[in-house]
């Protein structure tokens, strides 16, 4: 690859990662009716997600990438409650899993669509991952940023190797 | 009158089920297609619009949405596609085949519930 194709492909992440992040704060606050800041973005060398539960999602087609949302139980589940109208409930595993999936998915089809990504990039149906503290990593040709969110109920991480 | 929603997410069929229930409509459920089209051949007299995802599991939401338009007993009911994919092409492609709204995750409650609305030709909230 060119040093122009490089510089290009660069461009297209960074813009892609800003997306990401507005699209994160947008899907709260609209759907889950959530205040939700940004604490910091750290760049890591493999994708790597630490936590109780996570949404995993790829990007592929002519732009290929992907996008996860991770935190501790109480942190998704606050979130998901509030997007489900359901602010008190206790919710089962799999009501987790498939909200932490539906979130991802949102969260990265803002993103696409945010970036003016065409129908050629497309997102794979998103993967949930539900357990007391769960390790998983990827290798990456290209980095990943890990943003950390806060929101009233603690903080979330969403990672994006883009 | 009842709403009928057809997705594969839980979480986005109970999202439709609080926004119906403050609009006072009770909603139907269906986690994909040819489910759809199950409840549509019990219950279509009693369906005032129908909320389809694009993506899902078997059928897409764009052959359903084809589906209902092509039969005489359905295509009268006002049809929403309420998905991710925000692309032109697509919104193009519904709106051709049909479809009276198309709404673009994330919406507001509100949102939505005015959409729904417009489609079954009342004012906004």
């Amino acid at each position: 690859m060119s040093e122009i194709e490089n510089s290009q492909e660069l461009d297209i992440s960074q813009k892609l990662i800003e997306c990401l992040k507005v699209s994160v704060i947008d899907t709260l606050s609209t759907m889950a009716m959530t205040e939700t800041t940004i604490i910091n973005t750290e760049t890591a060398d493999a994708f790597n997600l630490s936590f109780q539960i996570g949404g995993l999602i790829y990007l592929y087609g002519n732009h290929e990438g992907m996008i996860a949302i991770s935190g501790d139980k109480s942190v998704i589940q606050f979130v998901i409650s509030n997007i489900v109208y359901n602010p008190e409930g206790e919710m089962a595993d799999d009501d987790i899993m498939d909200g932490v999936s539906e979130l991802v998915n949102m969260i990265a089809g803002g993103m696409k669509s945010k970036a003016g990504l065409t129908t050629d990039a497309k997102l794979t149906p998103p993967i949930a991952i539900v357990g007391p503290s769960c390790k998983s990593q990827w290798k990456t040709f290209r980095p990943t940023y890990v943003t950390t969110f806060k929101t009233e109920a603690g903080n979330f991480q969403v990672h994006a190797s883009v | 009158m009842k709403l009928l929603t057809v997705d594969d997410s839980k979480t986005m069929r109970q999202i439709i089920q609080g926004v119906g229930a403050t609009l006072g409509y009770e909603v139907l459920e269906a986690e994909h297609g040819l489910k759809a089209l199950e409840v549509l051949r019990k219950s279509a007299d009693e369906i005032a619009v129908i909320m389809l995802d694009w993506n899902m599991p078997g059928m897409n939401g764009l052959e359903v949405l084809k589906i209902i338009k092509a039969s005489d007993d359905w295509k009268h009911i006002p049809v929403m596609m309420v998905t991710t994919e925000s692309e032109k092409g697509h919104i193009i492609q519904a709106v051709r085949h049909g479809a009276i709204q198309y709404v673009t995750k994330p919406f507001s409650p509100e949102e939505l519930a005015n959409k729904i609305l417009e489609s079954l030709g009342m004012g906004e909230l």
